[in-house]
C-alpha cells in the first residue's frame, strides 16, 4: 500500500497543514476528526467540533455548496467533497471543505454589474428614443402655441407642453442612471461643495434630524460635474431623512482614501489609486441584504405612498460610475446606513492648487494654407515651423515681391501672415492691399512690434486685415489664425444652407420647420451616405451641418470626422438622445462644433447655429 | 408512524436554499405516509439554529425521538436521502421505489 511509505508523523503533517478543512464523520453524521483548517472554517475549537452532530453530507456529483455558520452569526460559503471510507473499522465519510466565500462574492459582484449594465442599456435605449419623440412633441407644441389666438386652446397646449417637459426631466434622470447624461466635469473641491450645501441640507432634513459634517483637511480635488455631485449628495440626504422618520443624526464626511490593489480586486469594477471619499451616514431603519442588492436599480423604491421616485440612488450610481468612481453601501436593519462615494482624485492636482487655464488650453490647429512674409529669418523660421506643427500648410517669403509671386501661383493660400515692416519699398499693409486685390476673400494678419504707430495713424484697419502684436507666442498666433479663418461664413449674404442628417423623419421635418422660420435653407439626409453625397454636391456652399449621432448606416461621429477632414471649419451641430459624456469630451477641442442634447427646442437649435456664427 | 417532522434549515433566499426547498417538497411527495415539513431560515431565526446546534446549511433534520438523523447538502440525491432517513418512498401511483432501481 502506498500509505505504508509514510510515517504517522508525515501523514499527520499533511492533514494538519492542508488548507482545506478535513472532517471525518461517522455513519450518523457525528464529527470524529477535524483538522486545524476545518476548525478555522467553522470557527470552533476542536473540542466543540468533535462529537457534534453536523449531519451526513449526501452530495450528488463531485462537489456541493453549503453555508457554514460560525458562532456569532458569520456565514462562510464552502464547497464540500465527500468520500466514503472507514474509520476505526467502521463505515465513515471523509469530507473536505473549502472556503469559497471570496470567489462567490466576486461572482455575485460580476452578476450584479452585468445586470446593472443590462438595465442601463435598456434604460438608455428607451430614453434615447423617447427623447427623439419628445423633441417632435415639444417642437410642434411650440409652433402651435405661437400660432393660436384661441385662449382655451392655448391653455391646453400649455398643459401639454408642461407634461412633455416633465417627461423630458424623467428621460434625463434615466440617462443619468444609464451613465449617458452629458456631464460638464470641472475641477471642484468636495469640501466646499458640502459646505456650500449645508443650509440646503439642513432644510431638507428638517428640525428633528441633526447634521454633522466631518471634512478632511487638505482634501484632494476631483474633476466632476458639480451639479450632478450636488444632486447625488442631496439624494443621499433625502434617503437618510426618509430612513429616520422619528429623527436622528446624519454625518457627512469627506476623506482622502487610497484604494489598494486588494480592494480593487475584491470590488472588480474599480481601479486602485487615490480617491476622495464622500460618505453619508444615518442612524435610520437600515436595509436588508435583499434590498441592498436592488437599491441602485431605477424605479426600485421602498418608500411608500409615492414618496420616492426610485431614481435617487440610480442617479448617484450612474453619476459616480460615469465619473470613474465607485459607490458602496453598508446597511443593517435597525442600525442605519452608510453610503460611500469614491471619486478619483483629479489628475495633475498634487497640491490642490487653483488650475491654470492657460496651461490646459490646447493649441488651435488648422489645415489651411498660409503664406508667411517676414524679413527676419529667425522669426520666419519660428512661425513657419510652429504653424506646420499645428497642421497648416506654410509658404514663406522674405519680402513683398516674392510673396506676390507665390500668391499668384498658389491658389490654395487662404491667409497672408505678414510683418508690417518689409524691405524693398512695399510694406506689409501695401502688400496686403495688393494681395487682396489679386485674390478676393484672402485674409490678412499683420504683425508688428510697434503696433499703434503706423497702422493706427492711418486710421482703422482695412476690412479683412487683422493685427497681431509682437512678440507673439505660438498659442496666440494659432488662436488668432483660427479666429480669422473661422470668420468666413458669417459674411455670407442671403439664406444660409444647412445640411441635416437625421433618420427620424418627424424630427427632420421639425428641424426644417424651425430653421425655415429663421431664414435657413435646408438640405435633408436620412443616412450618412446620403449626407455625404449632398455634402459633396454642395461642397463650399454649405453654411453648417446638423448631424444626429444615431444614423442607420453608420455612426454619426464617423460622418462628423469625414466632414471635418474635408472642411475643418464647417460649423457642425451634433444632436444626440444620449449625449455621451465621452462623445462630448471628444469634441471638446472642436471649436466649430456644438453638441445638442435631445429634446431641444427650436430656439436652442437656432441659438447653437448663431453661436457658431451661421 | 404518522405525523413525523422533517425540518430544513436554510440561510436566506440563496440559490442553494431554494434548491434545497424544492428537493424537500419532492421528498415530501415521495414519503409514505404523509410527513410534515418545516423550513427555518437561520438568518431570521438564528436562535433556533443555535439551539439545534446547526453548523452548516442546508441541513435536513429528522426529529426522531430515538434516532434523530441529519443530512447536509441540497438534498438533490433524493433516493439516498430517503434511504438514510429510513423511509420507504412511494411514487404517486403507490408503487414502491426499490432502492437499487434506477428511478427515471
Amino acid at each position: 500500500m502506498a500509505s505504508a511509505a509514510f510515517t504517522e508523523k508525515e501523514i499527520r503533517f499533511l492533514v494538519e497543514k492542508n488548507a482545506d478543512g478535513i472532517l471525518v464523520l461517522d455513519a450518523e453524521g457525528i464529527v470524529l476528526f477535524a483538522n486545524p483548517a476545518s476548525e478555522q472554517i467553522f470557527g470552533r475549537a476542536p473540542e466543540s467540533l468533535i462529537g457534534s452532530p453536523i449531519g451526513v453530507p449526501l452530495v450528488s456529483g463531485d462537489t456541493s455548496e453549503i453555508v457554514i455558520h460560525k458562532p456569532g452569526g458569520k456565514h462562510v460559503d464552502a464547497e464540500i467533497r465527500v468520500v466514503d471510507t472507514y474509520w476505526d473499522n467502521r463505515p465513515a465519510r471523509l469530507a473536505s471543505i473549502r472556503d469559497i466565500s471570496r470567489r462567490k462574492a466576486q461572482e455575485e459582484q460580476l452578476r450584479h454589474s452585468s445586470k446593472m449594465e443590462a438595465i442601463g442599456r435598456l434604460t438608455a435605449g428607451i430614453a434615447h428614443d423617447f427623447n427623439n419623440l419628445l423633441t417632435v412633441v415639444l417642437g410642434n407644441l411650440e409652433h402651435a402655441q405661437r400660432q393660436t389666438d384661441d385662449e382655451r386652446l392655448a391653455v391646453a397646449l400649455d398643459n401639454a407642453a408642461h407634461g412633455a417637459r416633465l417627461a423630458a426631466v424623467l428621460t434625463e434622470r434615466l440617462l443619468a442612471f444609464a451613465r449617458k447624461k452629458p456631464l460638464e466635469p470641472k475641477l471642484v473641491s468636495p469640501n466646499s461643495i458640502v459646505a456650500g450645501m449645508s443650509e440646503l441640507l439642513q432644510r431638507t432634513l428638517g428640525d428633528t434630524i441633526n447634521i454633522r459634517t466631518v471634512l478632511a483637511e487638505d482634501l484632494h480635488r476631483v474633476e466632476v460635474d458639480q451639479t450632478e455631485l450636488e444632486a447625488a449628495i442631496l439624494n443621499l440626504i433625502v434617503n437618510a431623512r426618509d430612513a429616520m422618520p422619528s429623527g436622528g443624526e446624519v454625518i457627512v464626511e469627506t476623506a482622502n482614501i487610497e484604494l489598494d490593489h486588494a480592494y480593487a480586486a475584491r470590488e472588480t469594477e474599480i481601479a486602485p489609486g487615490p480617491y476622495v471619499m464622500i460618505s453619508v451616514t444615518d442612524s435610520g431603519v437600515g436595509m436588508s441584504p435583499e434590498i441592498l442588492r436592488q437599491v441602485f436599480e431605477p424605479f426600485f423604491t421602498t418608500k411608500e405612498g409615492g414618496r420616492g421616485t426610485g431614481l435617487g440612488l440610480s442617479q448617484v450610481y450612474g453619476f459616480v460610475k460615469q465619473s470613474g468612481g465607485h459607490v458602496k453601501l453598508y446597511s443593517e436593519p435597525g442600525h442605519g446606513t452608510i453610503v460611500k462615494i469614491y471619486l478619483p482624485k483629479a489628475m495633475g492636482d498634487p497640491f490642490s492648487q487653483e488650475p491654470s487655464i492657460e496651461q490646459t488650453e490646447p493649441l488651435s490647429t488648422g489645415h489651411e494654407t498660409i503664406l508667411i512674409v517676414e524679413d527676419d529669418p529667425d522669426v520666419r523660421a519660428y512661425a513657419a515651423s510652429g504653424l506646420r506643427g499645428l497642421g497648416y500648410k506654410v509658404f514663406e517669403a522674405g519680402e513683398a515681391s516674392s510673396a506676390l509671386e507665390i500668391i499668384e501661383n498658389e491658389p490654395t493660400i487662404q491667409l497672408l501672415f505678414t510683418d508690417l515692416g518689409l524691405p524693398g519699398g512695399m510694406d506689409g499693409k501695401a502688400l496686403a492691399a495688393c494681395a487682396q486685390s489679386m485674390r478676393e476673400g484672402l485674409k490678412v494678419l499683420i504683425t508688428t512690434a510697434y503696433a499703434g504707430s503706423a497702422l493706427v495713424h492711418e486710421g482703422r484697419l482695412d476690412p479683412g486685415v487683422d493685427l497681431l502684436s509682437k512678440p507673439f507666442t505660438l498659442g496666440s498666433l494659432g488662436r488668432r489664425l483660427r479666429e480669422i479663418l473661422d470668420r468666413r461664413s458669417s459674411r455670407k449674404a442671403g439664406s444660409a444652407r444647412v445640411l441635416v442628417a437625421e433618420d427620424e423623419v418627424l424630427l427632420r421635418m421639425f428641424i426644417a420647420d424651425s430653421l425655415a422660420d429663421h431664414g435657413y435653407e435646408l438640405e435633408q439626409a436620412g443616412s450618412c451616405a446620403e449626407a455625404m453625397a449632398k455634402f459633396r454636391a454642395l461642397s463650399g456652399d454649405l453654411a453648417a451641418a446638423i448631424i444626429d449621432l444615431g444614423l442607420p448606416d453608420r455612426p454619426g461621429d464617423e460622418l462628423v470626422a469625414e466632414l471635418r477632414a474635408v472642411s475643418p471649419d464647417l460649423p457642425i451641430i451634433v444632436t444626440t438622445g444620449l449625449s455621451q459624456a465621452d462623445v462630448a469630451a471628444r469634441y471638446v477641442r472642436d471649436r466649430r462644433l456644438r453638441v445638442l442634447g435631445k429634446p431641444f427646442s427650436p430656439q436652442a437649435l437656432v441659438d447653437a447655429l448663431r453661436g457658431l456664427v451661421v | 408512524m404518522s405525523g413525523f417532522l422533517l425540518r430544513l434549515y436554510i440561510a436566506g433566499r440563496s440559490a442553494i436554499s431554494q434548491r434545497a426547498e424544492q428537493n424537500l417538497f419532492q421528498l415530501q411527495r415521495l414519503i409514505e405516509p404523509d410527513c410534515k415539513v418545516e423550513i427555518i431560515d437561520v438568518v431570521t431565526r438564528p436562535e433556533l439554529a443555535e439551539q439545534a446546534g446547526i453548523l452548516a446549511t442546508p441541513t435536513l433534520s429528522y426529529e426522531h425521538p430515538e434516532r434523530p438523523r441529519r443530512v447536509i447538502g441540497d438534498l438533490s440525491d433524493t433516493k439516498r436521502v430517503l434511504e438514510f432517513l429510513g423511509f420507504r418512498a412511494q411514487e404517486k401511483d403507490g408503487r414502491a421505489i426499490e432502492p437499487k432501481e434506477k428511478n427515471a
